[in-house]
């Protein structure tokens, strides 16, 4: 039963960084009907941003409360502003061309983000120093929780509570929600379509980057491809909660955290990822709206 | 449609442009993953050939020609080598060093074989002597070897009762974690899990959780050192009280900073270290490589592929 | 003669001059431009004459080469036994998984087209039934047939060569044919295609099972010029390479197609030293291209039907 408990934590762990990150793919394809490829690395850029952010702060003999912090703070500025101009110059000028045209886009952005990681930082496995949070650790009904777990957790929840109510109870998460029923009506009443596009990809950076230095701090090894590794599940995330629907994507990321771990440490480790994806057909053909996604007829 | 004539205009030219300027030089060919994973490694071997053969062109080369040294990246990955090992042929080397996986060693193999280049390479898989091609020369013990030591290690020595094998999905890891449960089973040792991890993929809880519930003695790592640093950290994370014990692809300074604090106590079997080896001739040449490049041999990999490349210019 | 014939005429001599005038180096890589430009005017025959965003292709490419090699290293069969199984394998393959997918929406289409492509590599890895070999593949296919070595530069260069000017023959055909017309009507309307009678689930599996076939036997000759297949070649990351192809060169437009493979496959080659910049430009390349000329390169032009007709919406 601990053992269970256990993989319940594991999964509920990795599952926080596909929620967060599955976010940003949800909330832009729900207002621009476009999978943004490049946002899984933009995650992976916003490790590479907090690492050498924590490593000018280390030294500087203010308190490590404070500097995990700033950190936090200062990359998803950085993130955030590097989404918006992702979006002016690849995304923007294609809003009205053929639907495969930004998709294409997108993945041209992915591969320069990618390999621009890759010629700056080197192809070799960067490390988050140890020590950054406390190593204390608890044990719950037998399964050990550390600090970061507990940690990673809570800032997600907290994270997806206020986006929550962001979205339901302030002017622009109205704005967006009429957005991603229907851009053109929402023109119509008067809505500044082009900034809540904007918006959408402030928060999806920002959602992002606590992902990214999740994984940084966390798992401490970050490569120039972990975007994909990450983007990828995350992206499955979004779908198994149904696409461009943001409870959805939260219940998404944590489903898939949980089945990944039950399947690697009940059934098969070999095979993990490919249950993973039979899944995700399967879910494609018989319910292609996810989990959560309404039903909704097909426009003709 | 003058887009097509450009178009086969720019294949034409590019295909008159690559001309052949044959010089008289001993031409000799490095097939090593300069990017990707095992970039790291690759290129330390890339830098050690070099070297070598620079020293030699200092001292007037070999038969009165000079040394020159082709490279061509494999990423480690058995469809670039044979890609990589047919480049080289058309670049008529007459020995290749590399290279650092099996599986891209074991690709390149039958078009060395063909063309009757000499290759020498680290790779420790058993399957590399399999088709038994003279053509090929390894340079580092071979898994089973590795194997029988480390079951030997595991099951004699430290009396582990309940050992747990892990390995990953490339070949190199395959082989030689089969070997090594093999072996211990052989030697009365008691094998209660092998599992699989997939490479980068981080995560490695559930499968450490599964280990875990099982009570081990010790785990058993046959990956990389990416991973295996990682793997460490995480069992430690989790409380599970195993000794650690790693395969040779462990042995990167890489590892100690992945675990972090968790690479304490964690044991790595493989060959002697650059530095812990007695030979004044490899001494002399560990630091000349730091003289070069300004930084340490990566691991012992490159040194033995040096050295496997040092055996060939010997014969010549 | 219309100057299209003579560009293709004059683009054909110079691909079938090139072994004459060049050394084995260029040859390996006039065959890789070959085997890959028929990849790609497969996947167009899904992606840019059915409109099915299909992001999984290369398990079919490497169903064909998978195919090839089991056969003769396993089964130790003649090379040439396997051209039958390369071919109709990933066609039936395919009819077999696209049936349930083809009537998803676009992008849950090229979802579950991922799906199946990381479903396959990791089947492939995990050394399935014992004879996909894991993640080094399988090497030593013997390429020896009708007393020649098949695996030879020039051999293999021809052979890939034939096999481009086939794919242009059916894609031709093909645009000529009720099916070539019938894809191009589920394409641009599927419900009013469906109103006057085609049927679109037939049409569309029918392009998958097509383009299929054609990868496979671009794996099947794939195999033979390289006498190994390991799984990296056929992951997710090349069925995205060739999606990008179609797209950047322009849907259903070979000149398109063939500029586009030449430009991620050939000229790579050609600068060797930038090696390590090659994605990277390729990412801006794409973003520019698409923001400059969001139809392709070279967008196809259909006919002389007036413009009202042919525009998108």
């Amino acid at each position: 039963m601990d053992i269970f408990i256990q993989q319940i934590v594991n999964g509920l762990t990795i599952g926080s960084i596909f929620a967060l990150v599955a976010l940003g793919y949800t909330m832009v394809y729900g207002v621009m009907k476009l999978i943004n490829f490049a946002h899984g690395d933009m995650v992976a850029l916003s490790a590479y941003v907090g690492l050498v952010l924590y490593t000018q702060f280390v030294g500087s003999g203010m308190p490590q409360a404070f500097i995990i912090i700033l950190v936090f703070l200062i990359t998803a500025l950085i993130i955030a502003a590097a989404g918006v101009i992702l979006e002016r110059l690849a995304y923007r000028p294609l809003r009205n061309a053929p639907r495969l045209s930004a998709v294409v886009s997108a993945l041209g952005a992915s591969m320069l983000i990618q390999n621009g990681i890759m010629l700056y930082w080197g192809p070799n496995i960067l490390t988050f120093p140890i020590g950054i949070f406390p190593e204390t650790s608890w044990v719950i009904f037998g399964a050990t929780i550390t600090f970061i777990q507990a940690f990673m957790l809570i800032l997600t929840v907290v994270l997806m509570v206020s986006l929550t109510m962001f979205i339901n109870f302030t002017k622009y998460g109205t704005a967006i929600r009429a957005s991603s029923i229907n851009q053109d009506a929402a023109k119509l009443m008067g809505i500044n379509v082009n900034m809540v596009v904007t918006i959408i990809f402030i928060i999806g950076a920002v959602l992002g980057s606590v992902g990214g230095l999740f994984i940084g701090i966390y798992y401490r090894g970050i490569e120039f491809t972990l975007g994909w590794n990450y983007g990828l599940s995350a992206f499955i995330a979004a779908i198994l909660g149904g696409i461009g629907n943001i409870p959805g994507s939260m219940v998404g990321g944590y489903l898939l955290g949980l089945f990944t771990a039950l399947i690697s440490g009940y059934v098969s480790s070999v095979w993990a990822e490919a249950f993973t994806y039979i899944l995700l057909i399967v879910i494609l053909i018989f319910r292609p709206t996810g989990i959560l996604g309404e039903r909704v007829a097909e426009k003709v | 449609m003058r887009k097509l004539v450009i178009l086969s205009l720019a294949v034409l030219i590019s295909a008159l442009f690559a001309g052949t300027a044959i010089a008289d030089t001993i031409k000799i060919g490095v097939q090593a993953p300069i990017t990707g994973q095992y970039a790291n490694e690759g290129q330390g071997i890339d830098n050690a050939a070099r070297l070598l053969a620079k020293q030699y062109n200092a001292k007037g080369g070999i038969l009165g020609k000079k040394l020159e040294v082709f490279t061509c990246d494999d990423e480690g990955q058995a469809m670039k080598a044979a890609i990589c090992a047919k480049e080289l042929v058309q670049k008529d080397v007459i020995m290749v060093i590399g290279s650092y996986t099996s599986c891209a060693a074991l690709a390149a193999q039958k078009t060395y074989f063909r063309a009757g280049v000499l290759q020498t390479t680290d790779g420790t898989s058993d399957d590399l002597v399999k088709e038994g091609y003279w053509t090929f020369f390894r340079n580092s013990n071979p898994n089973s070897a590795a194997a029988v030591f480390t079951a030997d290690y595991l099951v004699n020595f430290k009396d582990f009762d309940r050992i747990a094998v892990v390995s990953d999905f490339s070949s190199y890891a395959t082989g030689l974690a089969d070997s090594v449960v093999a072996e211990i089973k052989k030697a009365g040792g008691n094998v209660i899990d092998y599992s699989k991890i997939k490479s980068k993929s981080q995560n490695f809880t559930p499968v450490l959780t599964k280990i875990k519930s099982m009570n081990p003695d010790a785990i058993y790592f046959a990956g990389y050192y990416s991973d295996g640093g990682l793997l460490r950290a995480q069992q430690k994370q989790l409380g599970i009280d195993a000794a650690f014990v790693g395969g040779d692809a462990n042995d990167n300074e890489e590892f100690i900073n992945l675990a972090g604090s968790a690479a304490e106590g964690s044991k790595i079997i493989n060959v002697p270290t650059p530095d812990m080896l007695a030979y004044d001739s490899a001494k002399k040449f560990l630091a000349a490589y730091e003289k070069e490049y300004g930084k340490k041999m990566p691991s012992t990999w490159a040194l033995l592929n040096a050295d496997g490349m040092y055996a060939f210019l010997t014969a010549i | 003669m219309k100057k299209t014939t003579i560009a293709y005429i004059v683009f054909f001599a110079v691909m079938a001059l090139i072994p004459f005038v060049s050394n084995n180096l260029w040859i390996t890589i006039a065959t890789t431009f070959c085997i890959f430009s028929v990849v790609a005017l497969s996947v167009d025959i899904v992606l840019g004459r059915a409109g099915m965003f299909d992001m999984g292709h290369a398990v079919f490419f490497g169903l064909g080469a998978y195919a090839t090699a089991i056969m003769n290293v396993h089964f130790e069969m003649n090379i040439l036994m396997a051209i039958q199984v390369a071919i109709l394998l990933p066609a039936i393959v395919a009819i077999v998984i696209s049936s349930p997918i083809v009537h998803l929406r676009g992008d849950y289409l090229l979802v579950a087209t991922v799906g199946f492509n990381i479903v396959f590599v990791q089947m492939l890895r995990n050394n399935f039934l014992g004879l996909t070999g894991g993640d080094d593949g399988i090497f030593g296919v013997d390429a020896e047939a009708l007393g020649l070595y098949l695996d030879d530069p020039m051999i293999v260069y021809f052979m890939a060569f034939t096999l481009l000017l086939l794919t242009l023959l059916v894609i031709r055909n093909l645009e000529k044919s009720k099916a070539g017309r019938a894809l191009h009507y589920v394409q641009e309307d599927p419900i009013a295609s469906e109103s006057i009678g085609i049927n679109t689930r037939f049409y569309r599996v029918f392009s998958f099972s097509l383009g299929a076939a054609i990868a496979g036997l671009a794996g099947f000759i794939f195999t033979i010029q390289y006498t190994a297949v390991s799984p990296s070649a056929f992951d997710f990351m090349t069925s995205v390479m060739f999606f990008a192809i179609v797209l950047v060169g322009g849907k259903a437009s070979i000149p398109g197609i063939l500029a586009g493979t030449f430009i991620m496959f050939v000229l790579p080659e050609v600068f060797k030293g930038f090696e390590t910049y090659r994605y990277f430009v390729f990412g801006i390349a794409m973003i520019v291209s698409m923001v400059l000329r969001p139809q392709g390169i070279f967008p196809a032009k259909y006919g002389k039907l007036p413009k009202y007709v042919t525009e998108d919406k």
